[in-house]
């Protein structure tokens, strides 16, 4: 198994290169003298930042319970009808155009429709928004790796005269684990955007969405990066914690760019 | 390349444009015909909102021929959820721009330099409406209540009403509301934010499931922000306040830029349907009997005139609503100024030019006989 | 256990085993296999192919591509049924041998569980036969101390080298005590000394533990130095064309030194000769040339 590479690669040169161009975009503002309502320097973001970080705090546990929310619905329901279109591809075979279909729109777009299905004041459309988005990448990628199975493996099972569901157990839900923490990343992020996006539409003010364009609307721009700010703090915390979780469950691999 | 070329193109308009003004104001006060060279002065106009009739007043004076008239050709663009007006005029990208009041001043504070130069509405159409069962009548009532905003910068006036009547945020469940009333009508929303051009006539455009008819006003129970005390100045012409100090041409563009607009509102005063007309051919969806609601209620928001003539800024109601710009805290604790806006903010110099100008033609411009009409609403607003 | 008493420098012609009371382990008899292909080109990869191997025999076997040794193979492993012919393993049929888990069996790839520790991957079939856990374990204690492994019971496969890998697999294959290994060019993949390494260490196995042993190969070297008896295919279609016995001594004394005796070269000879084609006329002369 590769080592990760040397620390000063691994995290040093990101930061310099990050601190390197927050220094030059503040260097910008400042030299040729951009107004704030149209590109806010780093230090005035930072200083709205701290100034409002309960108000950013409260509003990215808005926006992140109805992600995190969205996450597991979408992940848990991907993973059994992963596990559905494998054991009866008839399935698989129905929904594929619906799913390919599903893949492209802008889920987001959706979001009127369940609000008012579900009520306008209600959480609950931002959650089933997210909890689609992260529906499709897991259960495609999951699906996937149900599918390919090495065939040296599939012999040995054979040869040990495996039952089918002792050669799953065994082989092929463990080698499907990779490919759905790949899903698992995408989705990761993509619930956090959808949420975020999905308040917009309707549901309680509280989030993060609504505190970006109050903001915006008076040109306070400053103040709306540090809420993006705090949208991009929400991202990667979901991201690391995902990484994280397929660290523990598979320590016996690098995280998975493949197989 | 490209841009020598722009360059030099504008060049010669801005050249072509000061001979022309300079043609104009030599040959007195009056001037409605072209300049001598014969020349308009194209205008950029940014709309705070897609083509309406809550924008009546500038399509009918580009319909009319007002606009050119005073040697302006003028080009109106809508509006839109993504779109901030000040911003537009601000980056330059247009001449003039529609847009409310405490909307700028943030703006002003963050560093964009306008000016408002002439406060069309002079009173605020914002409403919190809610269904009569619900009993609330004033902002105290909305205690314990789901209470919808847009947001956008729209929210203020709501805040600033249920700040003075000590009703906190916590004390009430707020809701993004959506750009229609499908939340309301659902009854996901106890009192929704609704325009008394727009969304009230949506409602009123709707059937009533208890009844099988559409609703009417008896169903429904309106706080208007103007009684509670609380109401914010709305739609006004905002100009570059670089521009307006140091280039005369600009300054005295604005000034008919305001008179021929001013002249479109009159129109609409007069000629609500035709105005009504002139907006849906100018590419609005909405369908006929909103847009005649719509214009009906905007003219109510005009006329009469109590600042002196339409587009006067009152001094009063502008410290109300700088005060409440200042003192209104929102859900994040958040104000929209912290600070008294510039002496630039606003200004009555060019409005009152353009006032004496009409007022010497023999134009009304206070409006004191208008009288609204009766708009009778269909299913839908067709 | 030795293999049949043949007297130093007496190759016995054929190679027939001696015969005993007990069923032969392997015993081919006709077999043919036809890949159908969809173009209508169907592929004979064997025909009529008859071998027998005798409990505790290592038989290798040895051809260019195409000559149908992994068919064989995966066909003695009941991984796919012969067209015509048939197959026993100690008495019974091919897939009832697999079913009693009579064989062990290794691959080319070590085809290691990649989520699976070393002494859980050597474990796996003895979980699969709902082996206890303490047996397992005292079990896998003692194939990692055969294979040599015993310190990287807890690392995972990816932590390995590809020798060591195919040990493990090995010691997998042992797992169960099968009277019967089968081994598809299990050292392909391993480089000479990695692989005369192996060598010494399978024997020396073998020898422990008395298993029959049906090996697939490709080097000659190591064919000879393995095997009772060197099976030598022949492609296109696939069958034996020649089985040749190599009378090299038991298979305790099969040590390193082995592989510079004159009896070893002659036999390695005896196999080339054979693979290139020469007829397999008087292979006793061949194996007795000393003198």
């Amino acid at each position: 198994m590769k080592q990760s590479a040397s620390l000063p690669r691994t995290i040093l040169a990101p930061v310099l290169l990050g601190v390197l161009a927050v220094a030059l975009w503040q260097l910008a503002v400042v030299a040729l003298e951009i107004k704030p309502f149209v590109l806010p320097s780093p230090v005035s973001i930072a200083t709205e930042f701290s100034s409002s970080v309960s108000s950013v705090w409260t509003s990215s546990l808005v926006t992140g319970a109805n992600a995190l929310i969205g996450l597991l619905i979408g992940a848990i329901v991907g993973i059994i009808a992963a596990i559905i279109a494998t054991v009866l591809p008839i399935t698989d075979e129905l929904s594929a155009p619906l799913v390919a279909a599903a893949s492209v729109i802008p889920i987001v777009a959706l979001a009127p429709v369940l609000y008012t299905m579900f009520g306008a004041d209600k959480e609950t459309a931002r959650q089933l928004v997210a909890a689609l988005a992260v529906f499709i990448p897991v259960y495609l990628n999951t699906l996937r790796g149900l599918r390919q199975a090495r065939p040296v493996h599939r012999d040995l099972m054979r040869a040990y005269g495996a039952s089918s569901w002792q050669a799953t157990r065994a082989v092929t839900l463990p080698g499907a684990v990779p490919f759905l923490f790949i899903g698992l990343r995408i989705a990761s992020s993509l619930a956090v955007i959808s949420a975020l996006i999905g308040e917009y539409f309707g549901g309680p003010i509280g989030g993060l969405g609504k505190s970006i364009t109050s903001a915006a609307a008076s040109s306070n721009y400053s103040l709306a990066y540090a809420y993006v700010l705090g949208a991009i703090i929400l991202g990667l915390v979901f991201y690391v914690v995902t990484l994280g979780l397929e660290k523990l469950v598979s320590p016996h691999r690098a995280p998975s760019t493949g197989p | 390349m490209k841009h020598s070329k722009r360059l030099i193109v504008t060049g010669a308009i801005a050249a072509v444009s000061a001979l022309a003004l300079a043609g104009c104001s030599s040959s007195g006060s009056d001037d409605s015909t072209d300049s001598a060279s014969g020349e308009l002065t194209p205008v950029t106009l940014q709309l705070q909102w897609f083509a309406q009739a809550q924008f009546a007043g500038y399509y009918a004076a580009l319909d009319q021929g007002y606009y050119e008239d005073e040697g302006l050709d003028v080009t109106i663009l809508e509006g839109g959820a993504d779109i901030v007006p000040q911003d537009v005029l601000s980056g330059g990208d247009a001449d003039y721009a529609i847009s409310w009041v405490p909307k700028v001043l943030g703006s002003i504070e963050q560093g964009a330099e306008i000016t408002d130069v002439a406060q069309i509405f002079e009173r605020s159409a914002t409403t919190q409406i809610s269904m009569k069962d619900k009993n609330i009548t004033t902002a105290a009532d909305l205690a314990g209540k789901k209470v919808g905003s847009w947001g956008y910068g729209n929210e203020w006036e709501l805040f600033a009403g249920m700040q003075k009547a000590g009703v906190a945020t916590d004390d009430i469940s707020l809701v993004q509301q959506a750009f229609d009333m499908n939340g309301f009508l659902a009854g996901d929303i106890d009192a929704a934010q609704a325009m008394t051009y727009n969304e009230y006539a949506q409602v009123l455009e709707s059937v009533n499931p208890a009844t099988g008819e559409l609703f009417t006003p008896d169903d429904l129970n309106v706080i208007d922000w103007n009684d509670e005390g609380t109401a914010m100045l709305q739609d006004a012409i905002w100009a570059d306040s670089a521009k307006l100090a140091d280039d005369d041409a600009y300054a005295d563009q604005t000034v008919k830029f305001i008179k021929a607009s001013i002249k479109g509102w009159i129109y609409a005063k007069d000629n609500p349907e035709e105005a009504a007309g002139i907006v849906t051919a100018a590419g609005s969806t909405l369908g006929e009997s909103h847009q005649l609601w719509m214009t009906n209620e905007v003219n109510k928001l005009i006329w009469p005139s109590t600042s002196g003539g339409i587009g006067m800024i009152d001094e009063a109601a502008w410290k109300q609503t700088v005060d409440i710009a200042m003192g209104t805290k929102n859900e994040t604790g958040a104000t929209v100024i912290s600070e008294e806006p510039p002496a630039t903010a606003y200004s009555n110099d060019y409005v009152t030019k353009a006032l004496d100008e009409l007022k010497d033609e023999g134009v009304d411009v206070e409006g004191a006989d208008f009288t609204p009409i009766e708009v009778t609403l269909k299913a839908g607003g067709e | 256990m030795s293999t049949e008493p043949a007297a130093s420098g007496h190759a016995v012609a054929q190679g027939q085993p001696v015969a005993s009371a007990r069923p032969a382990a392997v015993s081919v008899a006709g077999v043919g296999k036809v890949f159908a292909s969809r173009k209508g080109t169907d592929v004979t990869a064997l025909e009529a192919v008859d071998l027998t191997i005798a409990p505790g025999e290592f038989v290798s076997l040895i051809g260019p591509s195409g000559c149908g040794k992994s068919t064989l193979l995966r066909l003695i492993a009941d991984l796919d049924t012969p067209t015509s012919g048939s197959i026993e393993v100690f008495g019974k049929t091919a897939r009832q041998a697999r079913i009693d888990q009579a064989y062990g069996i290794a691959f080319q790839q070590a085809g290691l569980l990649p989520w699976r520790t070393v002494r859980a991957n050597i474990e796996l079939p003895l979980e699969l036969h709902k082996v206890g856990k303490a047996d397992r374990a005292a079990r896998s204690s003692e194939l990692l101390a055969l294979v040599g492994l015993s310190d990287f019971a807890d690392k995972y496969p990816d932590q390995l080298s590809g020798g060591m890998q195919q040990r493990v697999a090995i010691a997998r294959s042992l797992a169960e005590s099968p009277g019967l290994l089968l081994m598809d060019e299990p050292f392909g993949a391993l480089d000479e000394m990695t692989r005369e390494r192996m060598q010494t260490e399978l024997v020396r196995i073998c020898a422990e533990t008395g298993a029959a042993v049906v090996f697939v190969t490709h080097s000659i070297p190591e064919a000879v130095f393995l095997s009772n008896r060197v099976v030598v295919m022949s492609p296109r279609p696939g069958r034996i064309r020649d089985v040749i016995a190599v009378d090299l001594g038991r298979a305790e004394g099969r040590d390193e030194g082995l592989r510079e005796a004159d009896s070893f070269f002659e036999a390695v000879v005896a196999v080339r000769e054979s693979l290139h084609g020469e007829s397999a006329g008087a292979p006793a002369a061949r194996g007795v040339d000393i003198r």
